[in-house]
């Protein structure tokens, strides 16, 4: 059933990546009957491969390959070369999310207007607003299946959630609930409903989170029109002489070099791979990389303000029992900046099983204070703060001369220093998951910084002018109409949501106006 | 990545030689927990006994938990051996940082480290090594090998994997009794 393009056949889309942007956009392609090659660095997955055991899962699905990091941010302490927690393989990191599936707020795509210019940002606000994207974001919901929409009930609450929830009553929270997740909470579109195994982030064993890899991926291949090839990493995206793209040029599962020409190219590597990709498509006519006349590739790359809070109770909790995400408190995600900072936050329920608490709790930490909260791990609860970080130019991936892939291509370094209203965010949203697990009675409750990011965002990010950013309000770069950004990293500003959600309905958005296009003969 | 990869690898390989694999997996966890039992049998390759007694207690001391038996700690130091045994480099690290060890033993308390009796003497004189690289080796390497251990899940309350028995829908994933 799935189509099979040559490598000369210059009708074709070809996507890089296969994660929420590239699989939703190449099957979405797919669907319209645009014919499409989606090129993923990675394998192709069995359900059965998904493993429940996080560092045999972390070494089978991760993303690898060799990164560097610099800037003052804690991620280059405590896991230098490790700054992204995404994965490399057909689905992408929707093999990985948890699936939370969140709509961004009007006034987050005004953030420059709305919190003002703030000094050490680059704020600016999106192209589109909330009420374009809405008709996408209910699509998306519908495609996905997410609790809460569409008369899908939410799923039930488990332990962790039960005693974030008891917590939050007590210190006034209102907005709690299970979230809207794109998990089954009931069989739904030929995918069974959840079995509360946990492990969400190693891979859904019963199939009941959505992902690319199990939904669009699938239908698309069903349509006839889409070719899927793994283990096809690409190196750089070639251009002709007007400065039109004309292919990738990518290694194949066998080792060799190949180029797949095309009348369209879609990026879609998450938001570091992708201005790497970028950056290492330099040219003669494109000295500084490709679709950066502009110098904004790379820059401003954001991974949401974030941090774990864990209560140890005296009596047992259980938090990896069950869905690994499914509880959120909308509180302090309004527009309120009466708080000391700009942008807002949700915290989520989070539960990590025994190795990977041992690895987050406390990077580096050792002896009887460590243990003892180890000791008392099953009655453990924990949250996660997700919100909205200051975008800022010298926070960016850059091309490392000194570190080179096995093809021999710069690896991507990624640079940060946190912007001081990151910093307050994250202590005030300390405090009150501190406050949640205090109200409930919490022997101890411990305060743990970043994991590697899983939200990569921002470096090719959307604009109104071309000077501001790489893409436009369709994710058309700005300099070459027939080349794409699809993923994460086109987003202006990080929102406080989990931005799988909105990857989904820009890419679906996108798909749409790539095939209005490609009918109208304009590309 | 590449050492710690071979670590992991060991570690699996030692638990499928001891049968402490999928549904096995407890009994030899609890033959594991009552320690003494499954001390290593063969002699280490490139650590002496000595060395391999000292590093037991130095990881004892970095993540001391009474309830786990000397034998779990004794296979990450087990999985270090073999390590060492196929990197001259990591050797060496084992090698200097158990001299330095226990030349910050006899600088804070007078005699080797194993010999220091007190718990907290010892954490001092780790204190002195935490950012070499030995100090950093152990630890990456411990708490992977320690915290993967379904020895060490079963002792601190951790079920680990669920899928394969229907995950926890109808054993308990909101059974919560006390708030």
């Amino acid at each position: 059933m799935a189509a099979r393009y040559a490598f000369d056949d210059d009708h074709v889309v070809v996507v890089v990546g296969s994660g929420a942007g590239g699989g939703t956009v190449a099957a979405d392609l797919a669907l319209k009957g645009v014919e499409v090659v989606l090129l993923e660095a990675g394998r192709r997955f069995d359900i059965d491969d998904f493993e429940n055991d996080e560092w045999a899962s972390f070494e089978k699905i991760s993303w690898l390959d060799a990164r560097t990091t610099s800037g003052s941010w804690q991620i280059a302490r405590d896991f230098p070369g490790l700054p992204a927690w995404i994965v490399k393989g057909v689905g992408g990191s929707t093999l990985h999310w948890a699936g939370a599936t969140l709509r961004l707020q009007p006034h987050e795509f005004k953030a420059r207007t709305v919190y003002g210019g703030i000094a050490g940002t680059s704020l600016l606000d999106w192209p589109i607003s909330l009420e374009e994207l809405a008709p996408y974001y209910d699509r998306a919901e519908f495609r996905m299946g997410t609790t809460g929409t569409n008369g899908i009930p939410r799923l039930p609450g488990n332990n962790n959630y039960k005693v974030f929830a008891a917590g939050a009553a007590r210190v006034g929270y209102r907005r709690v609930h299970t979230g809207n997740m794109s998990i089954n909470s009931r069989p739904r579109d030929g995918r069974a409903s959840c079995r509360q195994i946990g492990f969400c982030f190693q891979g859904c064993k019963s199939g009941a989170k959505w992902s690319t890899f199990n939904e669009a991926i699938p239908r698309g291949e069903a349509s006839g029109k889409l070719e899927v090839r793994a283990e096809s990493q690409v190196l750089r995206i070639l251009h002709d002489d007007s400065g039109k793209a004309t292919g990738v040029e990518y290694v194949d599962h066998g080792g060799n070099i190949r180029f797949q020409k095309a009348r369209v190219a879609c990026v879609a590597g998450n938001s570091i791979e992708s201005p790497r990709l970028l950056l290492n498509s330099a040219s003669g006519r494109f000295p500084d990389g490709l679709a950066n006349s502009s110098g904004q590739v790379g820059r401003n790359y954001m991974r949401h303000t974030t941090g774990a809070v864990f209560g140890v109770f005296d009596r047992p909790v259980h938090m990896y029992r069950g869905a690994t995400m499914a509880g959120i408190i909308e509180d302090e995600s309004r527009l309120d900046t009466k708080r000391g900072f700009a942008g807002g936050y949700e915290l989520e329920t989070l539960s990590l099983g025994l190795p990977f608490l041992a690895a987050f709790l406390g990077p580096g930490q050792w002896g009887r204070d460590f243990t003892w909260v180890l000791d008392r791990y099953a009655n453990m609860a924990g949250l996660w703060i997700v919100g909205e970080d200051m975008p800022r130019e010298s926070n960016r991936v850059t091309l490392n001369p000194d570190v080179k892939d096995r093809y021999g291509l710069p690896v991507a370094n990624v640079h940060v220093d946190d912007h001081p209203n990151d910093i307050a965010m994250r202590a005030h949203a300390h405090d009150r998951g501190t406050a949640i697990y205090d109200a409930v009675g919490a022997l101890a409750t411990l305060r743990t910084p970043p994991f590697p990011s899983t939200h990569n965002l921002g470096t090719n990010r959307m604009s109104e002018k071309p000077r501001d950013g790489v893409v436009n309000r369709w994710g058309q770069t700005h300099d070459i109409p027939n080349l794409f950004v699809s993923d994460g990293s086109q987003f202006t500003t990080g929102g406080a949501e989990n931005p799988t959600l909105t990857i989904v309905a820009l890419a679906m958005r996108q798909a749409d106006y790539i095939a209005r296009e490609l009918s109208a003969g304009n590309l | 990545m590449r050492a710690e990869h071979r670590m992991v690898e060991g570690r699996r390989a030692f638990m499928r030689r001891s049968g402490a694999v999928a549904g096995l997996g407890m009994a030899g966890a609890a033959a594991c927990l009552s320690g003494g039992g499954h001390a290593r049998a063969q002699a280490p390759a490139v650590l002496t006994r000595e060395q391999v007694r000292t590093l037991v207690l130095v990881c004892r001391d970095i993540y001391p938990h009474d309830q786990i038996a000397d034998a779990i700690y004794e296979q990450v130091v087990g999985d270090f051996d073999a390590r060492a045994a196929g990197d001259s480099e990591l050797a060496r690290v084992f090698a200097e940082g158990l001299r330095d060890l226990d030349v910050a033993a006899r600088s804070v308390a007078g005699r080797r480290y194993v010999d220091v009796v007190a718990d907290r003497t010892r954490s001092l004189v780790l204190e002195r090594l935490q950012s070499g690289d030995f100090f950093q080796v152990v630890r990456g390497g411990l708490v992977r090998g320690l915290y993967g251990n379904p020895a060490v899940w079963k002792a601190l309350g951790y079920e680990g994997p669920s899928a394969r028995f229907g995950g926890y829908l109808t054993r308990g994933f909101d059974d919560i009794d006390w708030l």
